[in-house]
C-alpha cells in the first residue's frame, strides 16, 4: 500500500497514532461498526464529559425557561429592543440558529445527491444538529409576537372576521419556510433512523428498550422489498430537502432585502446568506464532532478527512461571504445613493464601528487559514478557527439588522441599542437546549448512521480488492477523495 | 494485472484528438470558417450602415462568446479543484477554448469604437463631465473612459496569465508525470477561481451594467457569471456529442460510466436553477423596493412589448429545460442532452439579448445585426476552438484522480473514429 514518497510529493502532516484521512479506520467490518455506534447507546457507562456537559446544558435550559417566562410574564419589553431599533436579539438570534441548520440538511441531502460518500458518518448527528437548531430558532419569532397565544394566526386559517395574514410579507413567508424547513428535517432524519431502530430493537437487552425501539422501527425487517422503498424514499426526500437549503434562508433574507433600509436592500442578500448558513453550519459541525468523537472513541468513524472537508468546505463559503462583504461596499459606493454610503460608513466608524472590523476579521480573515492543509488537519486550529466563525456569523447578523436600523435615514430618528440581562439570558438559554437535546440525542439514538456505515465498509471491502493491482502499482498514491469517485 | 494497466495506460496516451474526431474537427472549421466570414462581412456592413445598432448587437454577442471562454476557464478551474468525471470529459474542450483569450481580446477591441454608441448617448456615463447629473459625477471616478480601458486591459491580461498557466501545467503534465504539478494545478484553480469570480464579477459591471449607469445591483456580477457557466456547459455538451457522440470511445466510456454523463447533465440543471434563483432574486428584491432608481432598469424590460421576451425567459429559460432535465434518461446519453443543450444555449442568447438591447430600443425590436453578430463571432470562435483541439490527447492520463477511475478497457479502441 505504502509507496516511497516522491520529490515534490504534497506533504501530509503527520497525524497521531489513532487518526486517519480514510472515509473509516482500518479493520473495520459490518460487525465492528455496529457493535460500535451501537454500544454507545446500548452499552456505555455514564461517561464523565458526558456528565459535565449535560449539567451545564441543564443549567442553561433552566436559564431559557427563565427568560420564556418573563417574556410571557411582563412581555417583550424585557428585552432591549425598541424604535429605532425594533428588530435585535431575537431576530439575530433566530438568523444565526436557523443558519446552523443548514450545514445538516446540506450534509444529508445534497452531498448525498452529489454521491459524495464521506458525508455517511456525519450526516446523522449534522441532521440532528439541524433539527435542534431550528427548534431554538423557533422560540425567538413565537416570543417576539407579544400575544403568544395568537401564534396561529399567522396561518391562513378562515376565520369569521375574515382575518388573513399579509401574503406579500416575507414574514409569513418565514412562517411556512420554517415550518416545511422542521417538517421536511424531521422526517429525513426520522426515515434514515428506520433501520438502525430496528437494529438497536434487536440488540437492546431490556424489555422495555426492545419494545421502545420496537415501536418506532415500524417493524423493520431488513427485507429486500424494505430496503427497495426505503432507498427511493430517502432519494425522494433528499431531492425535496435540496431547494430548502437554499429557499429558507433567502426567505430570510428576503425579511431584510425587501424593505427599503439601507444595509438590507441589496440583491446578493440571498445567496449571500445562504453561503453564510452553511459557513456557520459547518463550523457548528466541527464543534460537535470532535467532542462527540474524543468523548465516545469514534476517531476511526468520525476521521481526519470528515474534519477536513469540513474545514475546506468553511474556507469556500467564507470566501463567498467575503465577496457579499466587497459587493455591499462597492454597491453602495457606486451607488451614488447618500443613505447607501452613509450605511458603508456607519457600519465601519459608527458607534458600533467594532462590530463590523470584528466581523471581518472573523469571517473574511481568520478562515483564511485554512489554505494550509496542516491547519486544517490540527484539531486545536479547526476548534479555534469555529468558535470565531459561529462568534462572526452571529456578528454579520448585528451588523446587518442592529448597525442598519439604528441609523437609516432621519437623523432625528436615530437611537442607539443595547441588549438587556433577558436578551443574554435568552440567547444563552437556547445553547442550553441545544446542547441538552443533542446530548440526549447521542446516548438514545446512534449518532452515525449504522446502516449507511455498514454499506461503507462494504464498498471500502469491494474496493480493496477490485484495485489490488492498482494499488500494488506504482500509482498508489492517490489523492484522497478520488476512491470514492470510482465507488458510486 | 499491473501490465495490464500499464498497457491501458499506452492505450490511453496514444488516443489523439485529431486520431479520435480529425475529420469532424476539420468538417466544423469548415463551417465555421464560411459563417465566421459571412457573418463578419455583414457585421461590417452593419457597421458601415447603422453603426449604432451594430454596436448594440456587437455587444450583446460579444458577452455571450467572451462568456463562453471565461466560462470554460472558470470550468476548467472548477474541474482542477474538485474533480470528477464530467472534469475529463470537459478537460479538453474547456483548455483548448481557454486557448481562445486573445480572439476574445480581439472581440473587445471593437467596443472601444463603440463607446460613444454604447456608454455615452443621453443617459450614458461616457460625456463630458459637464453634462453629467450628481449622480453620475460621483461615478466619474470609476466610469471614465481611460479607467474603463485600463481595467479591460487588466482584466484580460489576468484571464490570459490564468489560461496561460493552466494550459501549460496540463500540457506538462501530460508529458511526465509529476503529482507537483498536479497538486500545483489543484491550488492554483482554488486561488484562481477567487481572483476569476472578482475581476469577471467587475467586468460585468463595467461593460454590461453600467449600460444604464444609474442603475445598480449587487448581484449583477453573480447573474453574468451563472450564466457563462451555463453557457458553457451547453455550449461543451453540443460540440462533445456532434463531434465524438458516435465515436466507439465515447459510446463505451458512456457504458462503461454514465455518470460521467450524468454528471453534465446534472451540472446543467443545476446551472439552470442558479440561473433562475439569481434572477428572480433581484427581480423580487427591487420589485418589493419599488423605488424609482432602481426598477427603472426592469421597467426597461417591462414596456415595449420586451415584457413578453421577460415571460419567455421564465418558461424557456427555466421552466421547460428544468422540467427535461429532471429526467434521467435525458442526461445519461450525451446525445439527448445535446438536444436539449441546443435549445438552452439559444435561450442564452435571448437572455444576454434581454440583458443589453431594451435599455437602446424601447420596443422589443429584432434587427439584423442580432442574428449576423452572434453568428459572425462564433464562426470565428468555434474555428480556432476546433484548430486548438487538433493534435491534442484526449484523456489527461497523469491525473491522479482519473487514474483511480478510468472506466474503460482502452484496447482497440484508439483506432477507430
Amino acid at each position: 500500500m505504502k509507496t516511497s514518497p516522491r520529490a515534490g510529493e504534497p506533504r501530509t502532516p503527520t497525524l497521531p497514532q489513532d487518526e486517519t484521512f480514510d472515509l473509516i479506520g482500518p479493520g473495520h467490518s459490518l460487525g465492528s461498526v455496529t457493535d460500535k455506534i451501537g454500544d454507545v447507546v446500548l452499552k456505555d457507562r455514564l461517561r464523565p464529559g458526558w456528565l459535565i456537559f449535560l449539567a451545564f446544558s441543564l443549567a442553561g435550559l433552566a436559564t431559557l425557561g427563565m427568560a420564556v417566562l418573563m417574556v410571557i410574564l411582563r412581555g417583550p419589553g424585557v428585552w432591549g429592543n425598541n424604535i429605532p431599533v425594533a428588530w435585535a436579539f431575537d431576530i439575530i438570534n433566530f438568523v444565526w440558529w436557523i443558519g446552523i441548520g443548514h450545514a445538516g440538511t446540506l450534509i444529508s441531502a445534497i452531498l448525498l445527491l452529489v454521491h459524495q460518500n464521506w458525508r455517511t458518518s456525519i450526516n446523522r448527528f449534522a441532521e440532528a444538529m439541524t433539527i435542534f437548531a431550528v427548534m431554538c430558532a423557533g422560540i425567538y419569532p413565537a416570543m417576539h409576537i407579544g400575544r403568544h397565544q395568537y401564534f396561529y394566526w399567522l396561518m391562513p386559517l378562515p376565520n369569521t372576521m375574515g382575518l388573513w395574514p399579509q401574503f406579500r410579507s416575507p414574514l409569513d413567508w418565514d412562517f411556512f419556510a420554517v415550518s416545511t424547513y422542521f417538517t421536511v428535517s424531521a422526517l429525513f432524519w426520522y426515515v434514515g433512523l428506520v433501520p438502525d431502530l430496528a437494529t438497536l430493537r434487536d440488540r437492546a437487552t431490556s424489555r422495555t428498550l426492545k419494545v421502545l425501539y420496537g415501536i418506532f422501527a415500524m417493524g423493520w425487517r431488513g427485507s429486500a422489498q424494505h430496503w427497495h422503498r426505503y432507498m427511493a424514499l430517502y432519494v425522494i426526500l433528499a431531492g425535496i430537502s435540496t431547494p430548502l437549503v437554499l429557499s429558507v434562508h433567502s426567505t430570510i433574507s428576503f425579511d431584510f432585502a425587501v424593505g427599503v433600509v439601507p444595509g438590507w436592500h441589496t440583491t446578493i442578500f440571498p445567496p449571500y446568506f445562504v453561503a453564510g448558513a452553511v459557513f456557520a453550519g459547518f463550523a457548528m459541525v466541527i464543534l460537535l464532532a470532535v467532542p462527540l468523537r474524543a468523548v465516545f472513541g469514534l476517531k476511526d468513524l468520525i476521521t481526519m478527512k470528515h474534519l477536513e472537508n469540513s474545514g475546506k468546505i468553511m474556507l469556500a463559503t467564507g470566501l463567498i461571504v467575503t465577496y457579499g462583504y466587497a459587493m455591499e461596499v462597492f454597491t453602495a459606493w457606486y451607488s451614488g445613493n447618500i443613505y447607501e454610503q452613509f450605511m458603508a460608513l456607519n457600519r465601519a466608524f459608527g458607534p458600533y464601528g467594532w462590530s463590523y472590523w470584528a466581523l471581518i476579521f472573523c469571517n473574511a480573515l481568520a478562515p483564511q487559514l485554512l489554505w494550509f492543509k496542516s491547519v486544517r488537519t490540527s484539531i486545536p486550529w479547526l476548534l479555534i478557527i469555529s468558535v470565531i466563525v459561529s462568534i462572526g456569523m452571529w456578528l454579520e447578523r448585528f451588523v446587518i439588522i442592529v448597525v442598519s436600523l439604528h441609523r437609516d435615514y432621519l437623523p432625528s430618528s436615530w437611537g442607539l441599542y443595547a441588549p438587556t440581562v433577558w436578551d443574554w439570558a435568552f440567547y444563552a438559554g437556547t445553547f442550553g437546549l441545544f446542547l441538552t437535546l443533542f446530548l440526549l440525542f447521542v446516548r438514545a439514538l446512534p449518532s452515525i448512521a449504522m446502516a449507511e456505515m455498514r454499506e461503507l465498509v462494504h464498498h471500502e471491502e469491494h474496493q480493496k480488492h477490485g484495485d489490488h493491482s492498482a494499488h500494488s502499482s506504482q500509482t498508489s498514491k492517490v489523492e484522497p477523495g478520488a476512491s470514492e469517485l470510482a465507488s458510486v | 494485472m499491473a501490465d495490464t494497466l500499464n498497457t491501458q495506460q499506452d492505450g490511453t496516451q496514444n488516443i489523439n484528438l485529431s486520431d479520435l474526431v480529425g475529420p469532424q474537427l476539420d468538417r466544423l472549421q469548415k463551417v465555421a470558417l464560411v459563417a465566421g466570414v459571412a457573418g463578419v462581412a455583414a457585421m461590417a456592413l452593419g457597421a458601415v450602415l447603422d453603426p449604432a445598432d451594430f454596436f448594440i448587437s456587437y455587444l450583446f454577442a460579444f458577452m455571450f462568446w467572451l462568456g463562453v471562454t471565461t466560462g470554460s476557464l472558470g470550468w476548467l478551474m472548477i474541474g482542477h479543484v474538485t474533480g470528477g468525471g464530467w472534469a475529463f470529459i470537459l478537460r479538453r474542450p474547456l483548455e483548448a477554448a481557454t486557448r481562445n483569450l486573445p480572439i476574445a481580446f480581439a472581440m473587445f477591441v471593437p467596443i472601444l469604437f463603440g463607446m460613444g454608441a454604447l456608454y455615452g448617448g443621453h443617459h450614458g456615463w461616457n460625456r463630458p463631465y459637464e453634462e453629467l447629473d450628481t449622480i453620475l459625477r460621483h461615478k466619474n471616478a470609476y466610469l471614465n473612459v481611460p479607467f474603463f480601458i485600463a481595467r479591460a486591459v487588466f482584466y484580460f491580461l489576468v484571464w490570459g496569465a490564468l489560461a496561460f498557466f493552466m494550459n501549460k501545467w496540463s500540457r506538462i503534465h501530460d508529458e511526465r508525470d509529476d503529482p507537483a504539478v498536479a497538486v500545483r494545478l489543484n491550488n492554483w484553480s482554488a486561488g484562481g477561481l477567487l481572483i476569476f469570480v472578482l475581476t469577471m464579477t467587475f467586468a460585468a459591471f463595467d461593460w454590461m451594467m453600467s449600460l444604464e449607469p444609474h442603475w445598480f445591483s449587487s448581484l449583477f456580477g453573480v447573474i453574468i457569471i451563472v450564466g457563462q457557466g451555463l453557457s458553457t456547459l451547453a455550449l461543451m455538451t453540443i460540440l462533445i456529442a456532434r463531434l465524438a457522440g458516435h465515436t466507439p470511445f465515447l459510446q463505451s466510456l458512456q457504458e462503461a460510466n454514465p455518470r460521467y454523463f450524468r454528471d453534465l447533465g446534472n451540472l446543467t440543471l443545476a446551472f439552470t436553477l442558479l440561473w433562475a434563483y439569481t434572477n428572480f432574486s433581484q427581480y423580487m428584491i427591487y420589485w418589493s423596493g419599488n423605488i424609482a432608481e432602481e426598477v427603472e432598469w426592469f421597467v426597461h424590460r417591462a414596456r415595449g412589448g420586451w415584457g413578453l421576451v421577460s415571460m419567455f425567459l421564465i418558461v424557456a429559460h427555466f421552466a421547460l429545460p428544468f422540467l427535461f432535465l429532471l429526467s434521467s434518461t435525458m442526461k445519461v446519453k450525451i446525445n439527448n442532452l445535446a438536444r436539449l443543450a441546443v435549445f438552452i444555449l439559444f435561450m442564452r442568447f435571448v437572455d444576454l439579448w434581454w440583458y443589453v438591447v431594451p435599455t437602446f430600443r424601447h420596443e422589443l425590436t429584432l434587427h439584423w445585426l442580432d442574428i449576423a453578430c452572434p453568428i459572425g463571432l462564433g464562426g470565428i470562435w468555434l474555428w480556432a476552438w476546433a484548430h486548438q483541439l487538433k493534435g491534442k490527447l484526449a484523456v489527461p492520463v497523469h491525473d491522479p484522480r482519473l487514474r483511480d477511475s478510468w472506466p474503460l478497457k482502452l484496447e482497440g479502441v484508439a483506432h477507430h473514429g
